[in-house]
């Protein structure tokens, strides 16, 4: 975790931070630039998943980066390449738009990235010292029963909807 | 060598990239599946953001932004079953996930 004052703690986590770093964003372009098979851009995305759930350990968030290995990187990424599976014929197809949407595409997406990084550079920050108390997920758990149970109940039943709304809708007639 | 290590500032930089690569992704993919991909990889660049503050900015209630992350995730669970049913269906009926072949609607 971050914001020690012991060197050797520091020195781990800045070396952790730029190798899950580089290999989140060198992932995540191979995806969405490069990579035309389905399967592949899947897989590099699991990379992007594992590197964010780096950055959460690194940002003192211990239950969330477990969430993100359990939920994203278990879960969803299986389902996804379940549906890639049934879907044949489409896995390799030429992947991207043509060269005039692919041109607008890029202007937009680089005037976003350019504009949100340039803002939190230039940004004053008012950073707090103090650390988070650890581990959290003890807090995370009192919170979900106290603070935002309701969010917490309306989720389980957007789960609930989402399941049986998938199946009704992807089952064979 | 202090600008390497990583505070407040370099978490919100790659969480920026991750979302504009993720928007790229999204307009620019033909597959649905790609497009789903590419949605969750803004979807994951938002959540960096969010948990960033919660570490850094936040002097009350600080865990509300990993409760926020938290609950991103689980409607990006449900957003993805419901979303590649839907595609799963399109891919029964028309035999392709193509975006720009899906034009029954277009006049």
């Amino acid at each position: 975790m971050l914001g020690t004052t012991d060197p050797f703690q520091t020195f781990v986590a800045t070396l952790t931070f730029w190798i899950g770093a580089v290999a989140s964003i060198a992932a995540a372009y191979l995806m969405v630039v490069s990579i035309k098979n389905m399967i592949r851009a899947a897989l590099a995305l699991t990379t992007v998943l594992g590197g964010v759930a780096t950055m959460y350990a690194l940002l003192g968030a211990d239950f969330l980066a477990a969430a993100q290995l359990v939920v994203y990187v278990g879960a969803i990424m299986v389902l996804i390449i379940f549906a890639i599976f049934m879907t044949p014929g489409q896995i390799d197809v030429p992947g991207l738009v043509g060269s005039r949407q692919r041109l607008g595409a890029m202007l937009v997406s680089l005037g976003v990235g350019v504009i949100s990084i340039w803002v939190v550079i230039r940004e004053p920050w008012k950073e707090r010292t103090t650390l988070l108390d650890l581990p959290t997920a003890e807090s995370i758990g009192g919170l979900m029963l106290t603070r935002y149970v309701l969010p917490f109940e309306i989720a389980s039943i957007l789960l609930t909807v989402a399941l049986i709304g998938a199946i009704v809708i992807a089952r064979e007639e | 060598m202090d600008f390497l290590v990583p505070g407040l500032r370099h978490f919100l930089v790659l969480g920026s990239i991750l979302f504009s690569l993720g928007m790229y992704g999204v307009l620019s993919r033909r597959n649905a599946i790609g497009i789903l991909l590419s949605i969750e990889l803004m979807l994951n660049g938002v959540n960096l953001l969010f948990v960033a503050f919660a570490r850094y900015l936040t002097t009350q209630q600080e865990l509300a932004g990993q409760m926020f992350a938290i609950f991103i995730i689980t409607q990006a669970a449900a957003e993805a079953a419901v979303g590649l049913a839907i595609i799963i269906a399109i891919y029964r009926q028309r035999r392709t996930v193509q975006v720009d072949q899906l034009d029954l609607m277009k006049g």
